[in-house]
């Protein structure tokens, strides 16, 4: 089979864009409807054909809000946990975001707007630091007024940052991708739940036996596979800066910190309500089952 | 934590509970009838005395396709409830 390639130039993604006002992007969701479409997307696909067809949906914010399967009341360490921690000399590495955004205007040209960049690419072939959203998604963000949510820093990709490079290894993933993800003040990014898509379709996009894989829409992984997705604060928490996960919230952070996450079903959201930018290393990919993070285990790293 | 597992055993191990009687919303379960969340609320408290169980009037939109009588959710669940 051919491998799964996002090609913005043959698919018609026009459909993807919000144009019905009635019922189906209206908050709170129909819970009715949302059943149907949690129907749907439990029928069989794999991965390929799985991100194809969350990708050529035409209602991405309403198939995302059916995948969790949330319950209020689960407990905070089901939501999210300290799976690890780096000691390294991080004031180094936060002058470097600092002297970046400075340079690049990240702070003052904040605007989450369209972008047709899934960022799998080099960052010489990107336009932005606009991080990728599905065209529905962005619409219904953007109706309710989350017009500056975050902005995504390449990490991975570029060699702009080779400790940061270095410290993604740590953890071993496969098809790891990393990306700082800063919110500059006055960035609010609405609760969601993830798919992982952009570490996942590279994944999807470059090995076929991942392409192939029966796609579990229980753990939204690929069967054999963990999808990880694991968020390393740079700085410390500084008042105003808000995390939350379902009726949970995180705070008061350190640098080096290593938080996992149900990724998949606790609803998670942003906002930086302080007077300094929120930088957090953001690092996905697959892990299988014998990796210490799917074992639960916890550890400390030097770098 | 799982609602479509936790739906499923419901379903199952409750007699006149079916899959139209309620859905998830935003963590909470909303039921089309009081009674069928009271068969839920009586079920669970069977299985688990200690759990927090709160029941309320859900608030119904204009937009939705049907109305509820009653919305479910819980405090400090136990893990692996859905099993």
């Amino acid at each position: 089979m051919l491998k799964y390639k996002r090609n913005l130039d043959t698919v018609d993604y026009s459909q993807n864009r919000y144009t019905d006002s009635k019922k189906l992007h209206t908050h709170p969701y129909d819970p009715k409807l949302l059943e149907v479409v949690r129907d749907d997307l439990l029928k069989p696909r794999t991965c390929k054909e799985f991100l194809e067809w969350v990708d050529t949906h035409p209602h991405y914010d309403v198939v995302s809000e059916a995948s969790s399967q949330y319950i209020r009341g689960t407990h905070k360490d089901e939501c999210f946990w300290q799976c690890a921690e780096i000691h390294t000399d991080w004031s180094s590495i936060n002058n470097d975001i600092t002297d970046y955004c400075i340079k690049n205007e990240v702070d003052s040209k904040f605007n989450t707007d369209y972008s047709e960049e899934w960022r799998i690419y080099d960052m010489k072939e990107q336009k932005s630091y606009v991080p990728f959203r599905h065209n529905s998604e962005l619409d219904n963000q953007r109706k309710h007024g989350f017009e500056k949510q975050y902005q995504l820093i390449e990490v991975t990709l570029t060699d702009v940052f080779p400790k940061l490079k270095e410290l993604e290894k740590l953890f071993d993933f496969a098809w790891a991708k990393t990306d700082i993800n800063y919110q500059p003040t006055s960035g609010a990014f609405p609760r969601h739940v993830d798919f992982l898509s952009t570490g996942f379709k590279r994944a999807v996009e470059f090995d076929t036996s991942i392409a192939n894989a029966q796609y579990n829409p229980l753990t939204k992984c690929p069967e054999g596979w963990v999808l990880k997705r694991i968020l390393i604060p740079t700085d410390h928490w500084y008042p105003g800066q808000m995390f939350t996960f379902e009726e949970h919230s995180w705070s008061n952070w350190l640098p080096g910190q290593v938080i996992d996450f149900s990724w998949q079903h606790s609803r998670h959201a942003t906002a930086n309500s302080g007077y300094n930018a929120r930088p957090i290393l953001k690092i996905t990919g697959l892990i299988k089952e014998n990796h210490w993070l799917a074992k639960g285990e916890y550890r400390k790293f030097e770098l | 934590m799982r609602y479509i597992k936790l739906k499923q055993k419901l379903i199952n191990e409750i007699e006149n509970l079916n899959k139209s009687d309620f859905y998830l919303l935003e963590g909470k379960l909303l039921f089309v009838k009081l009674e069928k969340a009271n068969l839920v609320k009586e079920y669970l408290l069977q299985k688990m005395p200690s759990l927090q169980i709160f029941i309320d009037k859900p608030r119904n939109w204009q937009h939705w396709s049907q109305k509820y009588e009653t919305e479910m959710f819980f405090n400090n669940l136990p893990k692996g409830i859905e099993i």
